[in-house]
């Protein structure tokens, strides 16, 4: 039994749905990622955690207590906002002490926690400091401390880097990372943010519409989409639309190309089924236009129609014959041009299958 | 062309700047010449005949408003509104949470302007309209009777009660547009932070929301005191001089019904117009502190 049960929520706004029929288990110390587009209902699942809002119909256990019979301000959840929420009255310290103090702690505990939870924030001069003194980055980090000040039993963090410029973000995500790691606490982290949820989760929960797409490590989100919502969420993915033309052989027609794939993919399959085909930009190989085809594999022929610089990758904009792809190549190979013809090659591994409106294949 | 003259062009950022900088202060003239007409130089005036005595130059008007009745007269405007700008502030802030609160926008819109009408509306119409409602023969008063309910004579509306009801009449709406942008102020999120963190209702008011509140709620404190006490229409009309208020006390050494002394008028009105200032002082300097808070 998951140390934190979501059990089958429920909850619509105005009669329009936002969470629908969400099952979710979360082991004690876990850091689970809500991941999804705006309206997707991650936001709303964390308010129903905390108690701001309550679900038209379904359970939410921590450690097998129904948390539904239990008032807000007494489910001992941290909470960490998109817009800090800090008190702008109060000192970071006093803003840090607020939970303890509301808790009946002693005047000496919380003299000796609150500069402990500065320390692990980073920010031991910062106490008497007012919040508007602090930059956003400074704030989210007193906000943290604040919500961990009351041993909280569950961590809930709602998009708590979206305000925050790049540099800090990457910063500061590493650092609640750490801080989770060091404490053992389970956290809820709510994100639009792709590359945010890859980089600090044990598992993501992948969600669309009120619904859950896909559980899974980040490994597994990123290699093995389940859908493709899923593909085209979880980094950049290439879909080439096609129809399965030899399924023994793991051939599919996509244009005037066949392309090799695993024939387990396409396993049920019948020939001329619609499907569409998986690559990810990284794993297709760009050559000279005349570099001679290895055996097995996939092999096209394409015109470079962009080049984007990425820092370590470049990202070429590609023309097949009609198919649009993109390959992230490494900034030191090259150079290409855009109008150059060019060979690209990925092995029918890479290659994942998704029927239309079916879960994805390998 | 070099070595000669530097040509300055026509779309010269500076002479830009410069010509829009005059082309604001010529669009401030016409309100600069009304405070000038309607403010500065009455001001100037009062202050000038304050000062002149039979003797010159002097503040011996100001020693003579200091007897027991004008003192008396400061006293009860001082009291009034006090007690309306209170009553104003407490019975106002919860109408104004209840607006903002109010699920339906069209009743926000509808109530708020609602307070807006009746916050503007004062003085003589004011104190007739209490006068048919709430006077010994008012309709409310009547319509009371009619059920058993007698208000008079414990109760007056000429009166000291009665102005103060009056008043609170037009204080309370004047609270409620004060208020309401800084309770829409309060982030759903302190709220919500304060509950996280364990805290009832009751203690997140008490520790988040009124203390966040508290300069916007002083500062209109003061701007209700400073209203109130400059009313005069209201409290004549319903009270003549039965109640001794500064304003009416003023009104009658300019009409001269009793003395005519515009020079210890003109005194009186500046020693209220320094309360006042000193009113409007405080509400924006408690008002800037909660810009420089939420900055």
């Amino acid at each position: 039994m998951a140390h934190v049960e979501l059990e089958n929520l429920h909850k619509s706004f105005a009669g329009k749905p936002a969470v629908r029929g969400l099952d979710l288990g979360i082991e004690q110390g876990e850091f689970v990622s809500l991941l999804g587009p705006s309206g997707c209902g991650k936001t709303t699942t964390l308010r129903i955690i905390a108690g701001f809002e309550t679900p038209d119909s379904g359970a939410v256990r921590i450690g097998g207590e129904n948390l539904l019979d239990v008032a807000p301000h007494r489910r001992g959840m941290g909470v960490v906002f998109q817009n800090y929420a800090l008190f702008p009255h109060l000192t970071a310290w006093n803003n840090i002490a607020f939970g303890m103090r509301i808790a009946g702690r002693s005047a000496d505990k919380v003299r000796r926690r609150v500069p402990e939870l500065l320390a692990l924030v980073g920010l031991q001069d910062a106490g008497r400091k007012y919040p508007r003194e602090l930059s956003g980055g400074q704030q989210q980090r007193i906000a943290l401390a604040r919500a961990l000040a009351i041993e909280p039993r569950m961590l809930l963090l709602d998009e708590p880097l979206s305000a925050l410029d790049a540099v800090v973000r990457v910063a500061l995500r590493d650092e609640i990372r750490r801080i989770q790691t060091t404490l053992g606490v389970t956290t809820l982290y709510v994100t639009h943010d792709q590359e945010e949820a890859l980089a600090i989760s044990d598992r993501i929960v992948v969600m669309r519409e009120g619904r859950i797409e896909q559980i899974g490590t980040a490994e597994v989100i990123y290699a093995e989409p389940a859908s493709r919502f899923v593909a085209g969420f979880i980094g950049k993915m290439n879909q080439l639309p096609g129809r399965v033309d030899e399924p023994r052989l793991g051939r599919v027609r996509c244009g005037g190309h066949s392309l090799l794939v695993p024939p387990e993919a396409l396993a049920g399959l019948q020939v001329g089924a619609l499907v569409a085909v998986l690559v990810r930009p990284e794993a297709i190989g760009v050559g000279p236009a005349n570099a001679p085809a290895r055996d097995g594999g996939n092999h096209l022929r394409a015109r470079i129609d962009a080049i984007t610089f990425l820092g370590a990758a470049r990202r070429l904009g590609l023309d097949a014959d009609g198919q649009r792809l993109v390959a992230d190549i490494s900034t030191a190979s090259g150079p290409y041009r855009r109008g150059e013809s060019v060979s690209l090659a990925f092995p029918a591994d890479a290659c994942r299958i998704l029927a239309e409106d079916e879960p994805a294949r390998t | 062309m070099t070595g000669g003259p530097r040509m300055e062009s026509a779309n010269d950022p500076r002479r830009h700047r410069l010509r829009r900088g005059r082309a604001a202060w010529l669009g401030l003239v016409p309100i600069l010449l009304f405070a000038l007409a309607f403010e500065l130089l009455p001001i100037l005036m009062l202050v000038h005949s304050s000062l002149v005595t039979d003797d010159g130059f002097g503040l011996g008007n100001f020693g003579r408003a200091l007897t027991p009745t004008m003192l008396s007269a400061f006293a009860n405007s001082i009291q009034l509104s006090l007690v309306t700008a209170a009553v104003g502030v407490g019975l106002g802030g919860i109408v104004a949470y209840a607006i903002i609160t109010t699920r339906s926008v069209m009743v926000q819109h509808a109530l708020t302007a609602l307070a807006d009408v009746t916050a503007n509306f004062g003085g003589a119409p004011l104190a007739f309209a209490f006068i048919i409602t709430l006077g010994s023969t008012g309709v409310v008063t009547l319509l009371l009777q009619a059920i058993g309910i007698d208000l008079y004579p414990g109760f007056r509306i000429y009166s000291v009660a009665g102005l103060a009801i009056a008043y609170v009449y037009f204080q309370l709406p004047l609270l409620i547009l004060l208020i309401i942008p800084a309770l829409l102020g309060l982030e759903r999120e302190w709220r919500e932070a304060a509950t996280s963190l364990g805290a009832t209702s009751v203690q997140y008011w008490l520790r988040v929301a009124l203390p966040i509140l508290a300069p916007s709620l002083l500062g209109s404190f003061l701007l209700l005191f400073a209203n109130a006490f400059g009313a005069y229409a209201t409290a004549w009309t319903l009270t003549g001089p039965d109640i001794n208020l500064i304003t009416v006390q003023i009104a009658a050494l300019v009409r001269g019904e009793v003395q005519l002394d515009p020079a210890l008028a003109d005194a009186l009105a500046l020693l209220s117009i320094a309360i006042m200032a000193i009113c409007v002082a405080g509400y924006h300097f408690l008002t800037g502190r909660v810009r420089r808070r939420a900055s």
